[in-house]
């Protein structure tokens, strides 16, 4: 690294301070020069020895063929013997690396964006522990990585890494990387609300070398068994990483072996190039232009507030600028704050997964894209501040990338993935931790998460509960096996729930809501970390409407599985009419937002929560009346959306659809939308605020300032953010209490 | 032996006919309108070569066995009843959300990854045809809710009068406990008598599927439902055709399993997919009879390759949650991996990595390739084949198909401009690009075993399978190929050396190494009480058939996992009781082994525990099979016959044309030996021996292709 001197007199001091300064880090932490370059690296001399003769695709063709099935092939040996939930549901990926770090091949099925922020950590270790004598690479070796700051998403992830060799050089690496959950954090699971610093993260695996000579180093496996809830899952997951690798690792070495190593390194080089190059020419295909949105976090997990995120996506040429300017200050003890290589992840899964869904998803593709941020903001976060929820932002940049690119080819001739509405974008899930009823300890989550509701298409509506934002294909599960290893039932099982979804011409897809019933005596408890229930977490297009708010309820201080044997007829399947009814006696009923920080529940308390709908797409009024009445029928809307919103006049008894009356009543809502319009000027003068109300705890730029907002804590400029520590909740309602006392007593 | 088999396929009804020593294999159109008139369409060209009518024919054999694609197109075309489905309260949307990767189900992987395109297929059964009733069970079968029986009235009557035609009840754990389902089925006979004209059929979920899972046993449930009437009517018509000829025994339906059953003891789930699974059974008594230990087997069609494994001697192995047309049910399958690649696979230019991909795409049969000249603009690996000089174009299918080789080139501008080549360029694209996928398939399938490819054999069939084995080894690393006897009748082939079978399994939970107490299972009498119960479900179905007691052989298979994993494998218990701890060790270890094998021994983990989760006992009666002929290369060689002409070919890895002998039909005379480049074209398949592979006929018909560098020959 290159430092700065005060006055260099010759290029020979400033390599021998270098030196100096490189033999002498207190500490390797996280490389900026790494962590802020998603570019494709150079190529090697090897690389461009092999590559300047002339590039096969025909004989690359088939050994991407050859590699793939070699990556499929391990991905199912790694998804069948894992142990961690999330990863049996496919939440995980395998990859082929070139020498430098840049991901040439992902697996077909899974979730591609796990080996898509890993070329962090392979160039982290080829230039800080290649020629370091205490560590070295090897054959045979494996690096085990779960901080973010290194690369990778969140620490719930884990990656392992084998390089592979041939005739003693480093030719390509092999990663197995899934998402494992429990890592000995604050709370079960690796994320939630109560985690305040990244001390309470758990483990922060920064590369280690966990395997030598194929085999994983019982001295280091036994230390993160010890550190974790889940030691048979942390030692299950291992061994499956390391299965994957090797038998990966072999298969490369069977192509080489096959094609010649030039072939090997020239393909997997080629490939990056041609990704590259294909993503740079379909920017380039698209006109020029800019699309602005914004987003609002809606809780910091602990406590209600709108932190704001900013997206300018700008084409320019083959080129695309992405701002993220005036976005909300990062939260110095909140966990939803992300690092820069979290948001260029989030823009890359969505260009793979939904605008180009013929394109392999690797970072290559984004190569042509610039970010631009505020250092220190929710979107790009300093390493001081906790990161394990930033899932949160990410999945935001994910819904604006989607959003801004259906209207970026809104005019462009060819399209390569269908144009629709924002798919749902929140970690709806419940975590949980403890006991189970086999006595093993626990602290993870089940497929839940999976089942979120797709945005509408421009010729169709959305689909109810079908795949996460960030992948294919990617399992919910089965309710009945979670009942045999955890000690709850699911008092509602993914039940689509009325409104739940975005309304439109077509409408986003429907999502579902469920209840887990503790079962059993054992210590057991769940939590959740979402947003969503203040502010819309998706948004519609072309008029459609966004995802509507939800949130987490609980029914505590009752027994449940008493009422369901002795008076059932109390106990209906919805949270609905669990709530609204309130029929149990003595049972304590209660709402919260979708954060709800981590507690023990005794038997048969219930706790419940729901996923988010999807996008809705284009005008309601243009919807078709019969589509509506299906809805309706199929329990999707309520009878007032249906007459209301959507305008359709209708037989309430045989549901047959008054087509003149209907006609009529659109006719009249458009009017009372007419009668709603107000001039530009008259906008600007009645309903622009200068300042957020001050009830409102607003994080980011409002309108242009140039300052950014930092709730109670005033504003200031991006470059002199103060550290922006919330108090603990507990705290502010001792002092209300403390306050409310002090009144009474002054009263009395 | 004497003995009739049937694989009555989408196009053609293929029939093989074992006559004593004599084995006969016929062709006719199916006959969808009525199956019956396929069937003896084909039975009757059997009958013209035995010079016997069909009647004698009939009266003579010891069984007709029937494996059919009727299932499968019933599924694909939607034809079936109404169905309903009462589920247990909260429960409402697990059909429809289908585990949410439903939508991937029975798609390729390109089509699975295109989230803007995600949509699921019409349901079987739509939302307003589901209700929940009151009721709940937990995971051992306790009951948590009692069933409330005025609730489950009340739905019925919604049902049946929203029109119904058939039901499914699927319970939350009701295969720990089917109380709740079975006094649902009272409650129906009770509120709609089957007795009354208009009955309605109910299938109650834990008699379809033993196993845990409540979305793929309800999708089993409805997909059983859906096609019951459907089977039903069809394999009656189909018997009573039997009975008019002067058939008098029960007629049997092959299944999915491997075995084979009574109509009336076949459940129409059984039956989906059963005519590629005959083809594989044929494969292992090959392998049995051949003393080949491994073999994939590559059924090469129109639009498809099904790949399967047959290995250490006859070994099938088993899909648990096998995808039927687009839906994941729950039911033991001998596996099955079918790839969107064959003769109409589509060629396309691939703009990322300036190459030319094949498929999944397909132009099908209709229209077919752009050299059937039916209207297909699009370049297909058939077109390929036909510019290579593969194919005859005058003659292809028998001269059923006349080739236009004016529309293939035609095809293929579009490749050829984008590329700056020539039409014969891109076809040798098209052909290297077609194989390396279903070599890709095929090697991924075997190295996901734990296996080898280069051990392996490579039984090519199947339309198109002959022409391009050749390819597909090579880049697979593969050494033999068998083109096997009957090899346009594989399938009905198979279905003649069925056995009568039946399996019954119960889902448990039984630690056979608890991390925990670090005890080994010790309940011997209830485990053995259990395959006891097992084996009376499997004795009682064959004795209803008619079989003798002392004529029924049983095996016991385990599906076992480690700890917390998901991955479970099947092993089988030679003894069937267990009496020891020495047994229960023994099954930890072929365990241990097997995971070793399959994923490397770094996977292997008795230390966190050892579950049995799921107790199989397979019942059958051996029935006798059909007996191959020494289908080894023959020592004794023959000079090839004289060719019937030349073409120039065009193969990869060679510049220019070669000059290529074609053969006819006597080129299979046994013995005969051809080095390529060559083919051979007795009429029905294309054989073509590429250069580097020598071309051996065996007995029956069979062909081996053999690597000009591979010196072992068997």
């Amino acid at each position: 690294m290159s430092t700065n001197l005060v006055n260099p007199d010759t290029a020979d001091d400033q390599e021998l301070v270098d030196r100096f300064l490189s033999k002498n880090r207190a500490f390797l932490g996280p490389d900026p020069e790494i962590q802020r370059n998603h570019h494709v690296a150079a190529r090697s001399l090897h690389e461009e020895q092999v590559l300047s003769a002339g590039v096969d695709s025909h004989l690359y063709a088939e050994i991407r063929s050859g590699l793939r099935a070699a990556l499929d092939e391990t991905f199912k040996i790694a998804e069948m013997t894992v142990a961690s939930p999330a990863a049996q549901c496919a939440d995980m990926s395998t990859g082929y690396f070139t020498a430098a770090g840049d991901l040439s091949l992902a697996s077909t099925r899974g979730v591609a964006g796990f080996t898509v922020s890993l070329h962090y950590p392979i160039r982290f270790i080829r230039k800080y522990f290649e020629a370091d004598d205490t560590v070295g690479i090897n054959e045979g070796d494996g690096f085990l990585l779960n901080d973010a700051h290194y690369g990778g998403i969140h620490s719930p992830d884990q990656h392992l890494f084998m390089p592979i060799f041939h005739d003693g050089k480093i030719v390509s690496w092999c990663v197995c990387a899934m998402h494992e959950g429990e890592i000995g954090a604050r709370v079960p699971g690796g994320m939630g609300p109560m985690i305040e610093s990244p001390w309470d993260e758990g483990l922060r695996g920064s590369p280690i070398k966990m395997v030598e000579n194929y085999a994983l180093k019982t001295d280091l496996v036994t230390f993160f068994q010890n550190s974790c809830r889940e030691p048979q899952t942390m030692l299950a997951d291992l061994k499956a990483r390391l299965a994957a690798c090797c038998r990966m690792e072999r298969r490369g070495k069977e192509h080489i072996a096959r094609y010649g190593i030039d072939s090997i390194v020239g393909f997997l080089r080629s490939n990056v190039e041609f990704m590259r190059d294909e993503g740079r020419r379909r920017i380039a295909e698209l006109p020029d232009g800019t699309v602005r949105t914004q987003f609002y976090i809606d809780d910091t997990m602990r406590e209600p507030a709108l932190l704001k995120v900013m997206y300018c996506f700008t084409v320019k040429g083959d080129k695309v600028i992405v701002d993220l300017r005036g976005s909300s200050p990062e939260l110095f003890n909140r966990p939803i704050n992300s690092l820069l290589s979290t948001q260029v992840l989030g823009v890359a899964i969505t260009l793979a997964h939904h605008i180009w869904p013929d394109m392999p998803c690797a970072q290559a593709i984004i190569d042509c894209f610039e970010f631009i941020t505020d250092p220190g903001s929710i979107a790009d976060c300093s390493d001081q501040v906790p990161v394990a929820l930033c899932i949160q932002p990410m999945f935001k940049i994910m819904t604006a990338a989607e959003l801004a690119f259906a209207k970026l080819y809104f005019g462009a001739p060819k399209k390569y993935g269908k144009t629709k509405a924002g798919w749902f974008n929140q970690p709806a899930a419940i975590i949980y931790g403890g006991v189970t009823q086999h006595q093993d300890s626990c602290g993870n989550m089940c497929g839940d998460l999976n089942g979120m509701a797709g945005g509408a298409k421009c010729d169709e509506d959305g689909e109810h509960s079908i795949a996460p934002c960030f992948g294919a294909n990617v399992d919910i599960g089965e309710s009945e096996d979670a009942e045999e290893k955890l000690p709850f039932i699911y008092a509602i099982s993914k039940r689509i729930w009325p409104g739940n979804c975005g309304f439109g011409k077509f409408r986003g897809g429907a999502a579902y809501e469920y209840g887990l019933m503790r079962y059993g005596e054992q210590p057991f408890g769940f939590q959740t970390f979402t947003g969503g229930s203040y502010f819309p977490s998706t948004f519609g297009l072309y008029g459609g409407y966004a995802c509507p708010t939800y949130g987490t309820v609980r029914v505590r201080g009752k027994n449940l599985f008493n009422v369901l044997k002795e008076t059932p007829e109390l106990f209906e399947a919805s949270m609905a009419s669990i709530m609204n009814d309130r029929l149990i006696e003595g049972a304590e009923y209660s709402s919260h937002s979708m954060a709800v920080a981590f507690e023990l529940y005794p038997e048969g308390e219930l706790f419940m929560t729901s996923q988010g709908g999807g996008g809705g797409y284009g005008d309601v009024l243009d919807r078709d009346p019969e589509m509506v009445i299906k809805d309706l029928e199929e329990g999707l809307i309520r009878a007032e959306t249906a007459s209301d919103l959507y305008g359709v006049v209708y037989d309430t008894e045989t549901y047959a659809i008054d087509e003149a009356e209907t006609a009529k009543r659109r006719t009249e809502i458009l009017k009372g939308r007419l009668a709603q319009g107000i001039s530009w000027d008259e906008f600007m003068a009645t309903r622009v605020n200068p300042e957020p109300p001050p009830a409102v705890p607003f994080f980011g730029r409002w309108n242009n300032s140039e300052e950014l907002y930092c709730g109670p804590f005033g504003k200031a400029l991006p470059s002199e953010l103060p550290p922006i520590i919330m108090p603990d909740p507990k705290d502010v309602e001792i002092q209300q209490l403390k306050s409310q006392l002090a009144a009474l007593q002054t009263l009395s | 032996m004497k003995r009739i088999a049937v694989d009555i396929g989408g196009t053609f009804t293929d029939c093989f006919v074992s006559w004593g020593e004599q084995f006969i294999q016929t062709k006719a159109l199916t006959s969808h309108h009525n199956l019956a008139l396929g069937f003896n369409d084909a039975l009757d060209q059997a009958c013209e070569i035995l010079t016997i009518d069909r009647r004698q024919l009939l009266q003579s054999v010891d069984s007709v066995r029937y494996a059919t694609t009727l299932g499968t197109n019933a599924l694909i075309e939607r034809k079936g009843p109404k169905v309903g489905v009462l589920i247990t309260t909260g429960f409402e949307s697990t059909i429809p959300i289908s585990r949410g990767r439903g939508y991937c189900d029975g798609l390729s992987d390109e089509q699975a990854r295109d989230m803007s395109r995600a949509k699921r297929p019409d349901p079987l059964v739509p939302i307003s045809r589901i209700r929940s009733v009151k009721q709940r069970m937990d995971y051992r079968g306790k009951i948590l809710m009692d069933l409330d029986e005025a609730d489950v009235r009340e739905k019925l009557k919604q049902l049946v009068d929203a029109g119904v035609q058939a039901l499914v009840v699927t319970l939350i754990n009701s295969v720990e406990n089917p109380e709740h389902e079975l006094r649902i089925q009272e409650i129906f006979e009770e509120e709609f008598p089957s007795s009354m004209l208009g009955a309605i059929p109910m299938v109650l979920s834990h008699q379809v599927v033993g196993r845990k899972g409540e979305y793929v046993r309800s999708s089993s449930a409805i997909v059983d439902a859906f096609l019951h009437s459907t089977m039903y009517f069809a394999m009656s018509a189909l018997e009573q055709n039997l009975r008019e000829n002067g058939y008098t025994r029960p007629m049997l339906l092959v299944h999915n399993s491997g075995g084979m059953a009574q109509l009336n003891s076949t459940d129409a789930l059984k039956t989906l997919h059963s005519g590629p699974v005959a083809g594989i059974h044929a494969a292992g008594q090959l392998s049995l009879q051949g003393d080949i230990q491994n073999i994939v087997c590559g059924d090469m069609g129109g639009t498809s390759f099904d790949i399967g494994l047959i290995t250490d001697g006859g070994t099938k192995h088993y899909d648990f949650n096998p995808v039927v047309d687009r839906w994941r049910v729950s039911l033991p399958m001998v596996h099955l991996v079918t790839l969107g690649a064959g003769g109409g696979s589509i060629a396309s230019y691939d703009t990322i990595f300036n190459t030319v991909r094949v498929g999944p795409q397909s132009a099908g049969s209709d229209p077919g390739p752009a050299c059937y000249d039916r209207g297909g603009m699009n370049p297909t690996v058939t077109d390929a084949d036909l510019l290579l000089g593969y194919l005859d174009a005058e003659n292809y299918a028998k001269g059923a198909i006349p080739l236009n080789t004016r529309r293939s080139y035609q095809a293929l501008e579009d490749i050829c401009d984008e590329m700056d080549i020539s039409e014969l360029d891109a076809a040798l694209l098209i052909k290297s690009m077609a194989d390396s996928e279903m070599a890709a398939g095929l090697v991924r399938e075997l190295n996901g075993g734990g296996y080898k490819a280069s051990e392996f054999v490579f039984l090519a069939y199947g339309g198109n399978g002959p022409l391009h084995a050749c390819g597909i080894a090579d880049k697979a690393g593969i050494k033999k190929i068998l083109a096997p006897p009957y090899s346009s009748v594989f399938s009905a082939c198979g279905g003649a050396g069925l056995d009568q079978m039946h399996i019954h399994e119960k889902n448990v939970s039984l630690g056979f190494y608890n991390k925990h107490t670090r005890a080994l299972y010790s309940e011997y009498s209830a485990f053995n009480r259990l395959v006891e119960s097992l084996e009376e479900k499997g004795r009682a179905d064959l004795l209803r058939q008619g079989f003798r007691e002392e004529d029924i052989q049983y095996s016991l298979e385990l599906d076992m996992r480690y700890g917390i994993q998901k991955m479970e494998v099947s092993i089988e218990l030679e003894n069937r009781r267990l009496k020891k701890p020495q047994e229960v060790l023994a099954a930890i270890e072929y365990m241990n082994a097997d995971f070793a094998k399959r994923y490397g021994s770094e996977i292997v983990s008795p230390e966190s525990g050892v579950w049995v989760s799921t107790v199989r006992v397979v019942s059958r009666v051996d029935l006798g099979t059909v007996k191959f002929s020494d289908l080894r290369p023959p020592t004794e060689r023959l000079s090839p016959p004289e060719p019937v002409t030349y073409r120039e070919c065009y193969f990869n890895g060679n510049s220019g044309p070669i000059r290529t002998p074609i053969y006819g039909p006597d080129a299979l005379s046994k013995g005969v030996e051809i080095s390529g480049p060559a083919i051979v074209n007795p009429g029905e398949t294309t054989y073509l021996v590429e250069p580097g592979w020598r071309y051996v006929a065996a007995a029956q018909g069979a062909v081996w292709f053999i690597c000009e560098n591979d010196t072992l020959e068997q």
